[in-house]
Order: C-alpha cells, then structure tokens, then sequence
C-alpha cells in the first residue's frame, strides 16, 4: 500500500465523524435560517423563505439590544483583560524576582475553571444581604450597591466574574510572549537613555504584537458568545439589562421554540464576529 | 530605582494579585464548610466558628447531586476515550503523511471556535430527538466530539511532528510496519502530549453548559453543572449545599492545572479552549 493510502484510511475514521457532528449541523442550522421551521404549527408545509427570517432578527427590538449588550461586554472585558493581564505579565517577567513560578502557579489557577463555577461564586459574593463583598465596602463606609438588581452593576458583576476565569489565559500568552523576546532591542533602547515608559511604548508592545494578536483573536471569539456566566450570575436581567447574544439566541429558540430564529441569529452573531476578527488581525499584523 | 527597591514593590504588588485572585476560591471553600446559621449571618464571618462537612455530607445523598457526579465522569471520560482512538491514528497520518490536509483541520478549529456552540446545538436538538438520543449520556458524549477533536487532532500533530523521523526511518529498516511504527515507537515517545490532549479534552467535556443545559433534561444524564444551576430559583438558593458542589466539582480543573502547565499553554493557543 502507498504511503498516502495509508494515511488515509487513518484519517478516514476521525475525518467520517467530523463530518457527521461538524459540517452536517452547521449546513442544517443554514437551512434552517433560510427554510423556516414552525415547531408550534407542525405539519405546516415549509418553504424557502430568501433572508425574512434574517430581517426578522435585525427586526426584533431584544436582539438590537443584546447586540449592543454583547459590544458593551466584549470591548470593556477585552480592555481590562489585556491591560491586568500585561501589567502582572511586566511585573511575572523580571528575572531578578525569585520564586516567579510559584506565583504564576497560584495566579493562573482559574485557567480552567468552569465559568459556571465563576458565575456562582461570584453571585454569592455579590449577594445584597449576605454577600462578603457589601460586607467589606461596608467595613470601608462605602454605600453598598445591590450588584445585581440595577444594569450597570449587573453588567460590572459580569465582567468581574468574566475577568477571573480569563484573565490568566492572557497573562499566561503575554508572558509566554515576553520571554521569547530578544534582550538586545530593550538593552540599547535603555543604554539610549529610553525610560520606562518609553522602553514598554516603543519596544516592547511592537514586539509582543503577535502575542497580542493572538490573545485579541482568541479572546474575542470566547467573549463574543459568552453565556454561561451571564445565565448563572443575572439570568439576562435585571428585566433584559444584561441579555447577551447567546442567551438571546437560548431564549428565542428554545423558550420561544423559534429555531429558525434562533439559527439565523447565530450566523448574524458568526458574521459580526467574522468581521471583527479581520479587523482585529489586520489591526495587529505583525511588523 | 534602587534592584531591591523594586523587587520589594514588586512582591508586595504580586502578593496583592495574588490575593484578589484566590479570594474568591477561599471564599466559596470556607462558605462551604459553614453551618446553615453562619452560612446566613450578617455580618458575615470571614473564617468559619463551627466548620464541618455537613455540606458535603448532604451532596452524598442527594440524588441529583450523585447522578449528576456520575454523569459527568462518564460522559467527560467516554467522549474523551472516543476522540483520542479517532484522532490519534487521523492526527499521526495528517502529520507523516497527509499534511496537505492540514488547512482542513486548522479550518474545523476556527469553525469550531467561532461558530457560537448555540448554533451547532440546533441541529443537535432536532437530530438527536429523531434518534432517540436526546437526554442521553451517549448523545451528549457524541455532540462532545464536536469539539474535542478538531482540538484534538490539532494538538496531536504538533506532538507527533516532534518525533524525530530518523527514529522511524530506523524502525522501518528493521523491518517494522507503519501500524507497529505507530504503536511501538510514535505513541510510546508521544505520551506526554497525549496526557495533555487528553487532560484537555477531559476538562472541555467537563466544564460544558450550554450542550447539556438543552441537550439533557432529568437525571438519566444531566450532568453537574446543569443539576447544580438548577438549584437556583427564585425564591431561595441554599448556599451550602451549592459551595460545597461548586468546590468539589471544580477540583479536577485546580489539580490539572497546578500539575500540568508545560503544555497547557500549546493547547490553549491552539484551541483556545475556554468556552
């Protein structure tokens, strides 16, 4: 038997199922944005119904607002994502520290946490009557807010318990980033009498660039469909404060029992994602 | 700046991160070893009067709890076992011989990863309910492979690609075939990353939500992250029962991370494994 033969017939077993589980849903659900399907009236005959049930979504008051929501969450978690993931970063990568391994331990342990548990932890130290967190501004004589019950903070809750769970993912590339960079550019940029500041701005960020870039690209189509934080910590509210794109979608098709709606959501939602990424990626090419 | 001026702000501002991040942790660790008196009391008590583990304690006979645990490990375990068998041999011919073909898998991950899971769950929904598959360990397990793989095979290949190929060129000369090149030599001198692809793949299946939260419905495969999101309601939510299943379920994740970070990082650029 050839070589490539061989590797085929390897490949046929995965490549059969990936098919099966991966393409096939992904062709359905287009079908299904395009063919609609009415759960509530079965038996209805189905047509081909060209973009209407698109034009419905773009329609729908809720899904404008989860929209803006989802862009409001993602451009905020990303900025602060990036800024405490580089500083500690910065401050994980002096060579004159000992004992750095064991605090990048320690402070990536969430890495892999379920947001689930993020989601539940943090709702009960934001919880009004009994929560540590009202508790200790309390200690500070801070007027204690109830986190959860208007949107502003309902939104902050969300994007603190978001932090936690991401945030070592980012530090953990920046750094990862930050050693793998030659000595010699920010050796001469100080013996130029560069300070600081000037040393991060002008050599260190052009370098970290592809790190950067990939962490943004990574991080954006994570924070895009985020869904399980948002369900367990506010359920989308206070009333529909903090409706995300993903529970927008959950709701519409199996609350509503609207599928069709649902799929042509989820692409919307895979088109603006598409879209940002390529902005993102050429934004921070490399060089 | 005076060196060990500098180290010593340094230190103190590590050892404040390093505080706000295992807070939250210590928290949910100490609530849970609370009584129900002190679980409730205002002000709160930073450290626990009376611990115990009666929280714990009550997890073990509770029904949903104890299926939901069960459930878990099967699915995570099975979907993991099932992506390994597949994507070995797939990743190892993508990598010596097909590595054409590659584009196609670094093309699933993207896909994958940014195609929101809600979208893949519809057609999930609809097929599994046709064959009798929904409210399934098995359903739930195969939907799993949906993302284990493409993670899977990607991360493989990398570890395949670093085994030098002269040893190989050597086997075959003794006269070994592929398929004992593969198990013999490949496999045996690829462990570690396939404990890494493994650990990920296990922990992905672990800590999904949104698949088991449409895809299952009683306790026949509901699994915990669904039954303990369940015990929210909106009249009350019984604190003490939930740190203690929070705390234990997120064990597993505390543990591989600590003890595995070498190649965590490869599988996260990878895959980008966060859900």
């Amino acid at each position: 038997m050839r070589d490539r033969t061989y590797g085929m017939l390897l490949a046929v077993p995965a490549s059969a199922t990936l098919l099966a589980i991966v393409v096939f849903p992904m062709l359905y659900s287009l079908h299904l944005s395009v063919v609609p399907l009415d759960l509530l009236h079965p038996g209805t005959p189905r047509h081909f119904a060209g973009l209407s049930v698109y034009a419905a979504v773009i329609a729908d008051p809720r899904f404008i607002s989860s929209l803006l929501h989802t862009l409001l969450f993602v451009v905020l978690t990303m900025s602060a994502e990036l800024v405490l993931g580089l500083g500690v970063a910065l401050l994980l990568n002096q060579s004159s520290l000992a004992g750095r391994g064991l605090f990048r331990t320690l402070l990536i342990l969430p890495l892999m946490v379920a947001p689930v548990v993020s989601g539940l932890q943090w709702r009960w130290i934001f919880s009004d009557q009994y929560g540590v967190l009202n508790y200790l501004l309390s200690l500070l004589h801070v007027p204690a807010p109830l986190w959860l019950g208007s949107p502003a903070s309902a939104m902050a809750a969300i994007i603190v318990a978001n932090l936690w769970v991401a945030t070592p993912f980012v530090l953990l590339v920046l750094l990862a980033g930050l050693q793998g960079m030659p000595d010699e550019p920010i050796e001469a940029a100080r013996i130029d009498g560069a300070g600081w500041w000037q040393r991060l701005r002008l050599v260190v960020l052009p370098l970290l660039r592809p790190a950067i870039r990939v962490v943004l690209l990574i991080r954006l189509a994570d924070a895009i469909r985020i869904f399980d934080i948002v369900y367990v910590l506010t359920g989308g509210g206070p009333g529909d404060a903090t409706q995300v794109f993903s529970t927008y979608i959950f709701q519409t098709s199996y609350g509503s029992l609207d599928l069709s709606k649902g799929a042509a959501g989820s692409f919307i939602m895979v088109f603006i994602t598409a879209l940002i990424s390529l902005f993102l990626a050429r934004r921070f090419r490399a060089g | 700046m005076h060196t060990s001026v500098r180290n010593g702000l340094s230190y103190a501002l590590l050892v404040v991160v390093v505080l706000l991040v295992l807070a939250p942790l210590a928290w949910l660790y100490l609530s849970s070893v609370k009584n129900d008196i002190e679980m409730y009391s205002v002000p709160p008590t930073l450290v626990p009067h009376d611990p115990s583990l009666r929280n714990y304690g009550q997890l073990l006979v509770d029904v949903s709890f104890k299926s939901g645990f069960l459930n878990s490990v099967l699915v995570a375990l099975g979907s993991t076992a099932a992506a390994l068998l597949l994507c070995v041999p797939a990743a190892y011919a993508f990598s010596r011989y097909l590595w054409r073909g590659l584009s196609l898998v670094l093309f699933l991950v993207l896909v994958t990863r940014m195609f929101p899971p809600v979208i893949f769950s519809l057609p999930f929904f609809i097929v599994l309910q046709k064959v009798h598959l929904i409210n399934t360990r098995l359903g739930l397990g195969l939907v799993y492979l949906s993302f284990q793989m493409p993670l899977a095979i990607w991360l493989l290949e990398s570890f395949f690609r670093e085994v030098p190929k002269e040893i190989e060129e050597a086997a075959r000369v003794d006269g070994l075939s592929r398929t004992q090149i593969l198990l013999r030599i490949v496999i045996p001198l690829s462990l570690p990353g396939l404990a890494v692809a493994a650990i990920f793949a296990f922990l992905l299946s672990w800590n999904e939500f949104l698949y088991a939260l449409i895809l299952t419905r009683t306790n026949v495969a509901q699994t915990i992250p669904v039954v303990v999101s369940g015990w929210i309601s909106i009249f009350q939510i019984l604190w003490g029962k939930m740190t203690a299943a929070a705390g234990l379920y997120v064990l597993p994740a505390l543990v591989f991370v600590s003890l595995v970070q070498k190649g965590m990082l490869k599988g996260l650029m990878q895959g980008g494994v966060k859900q």
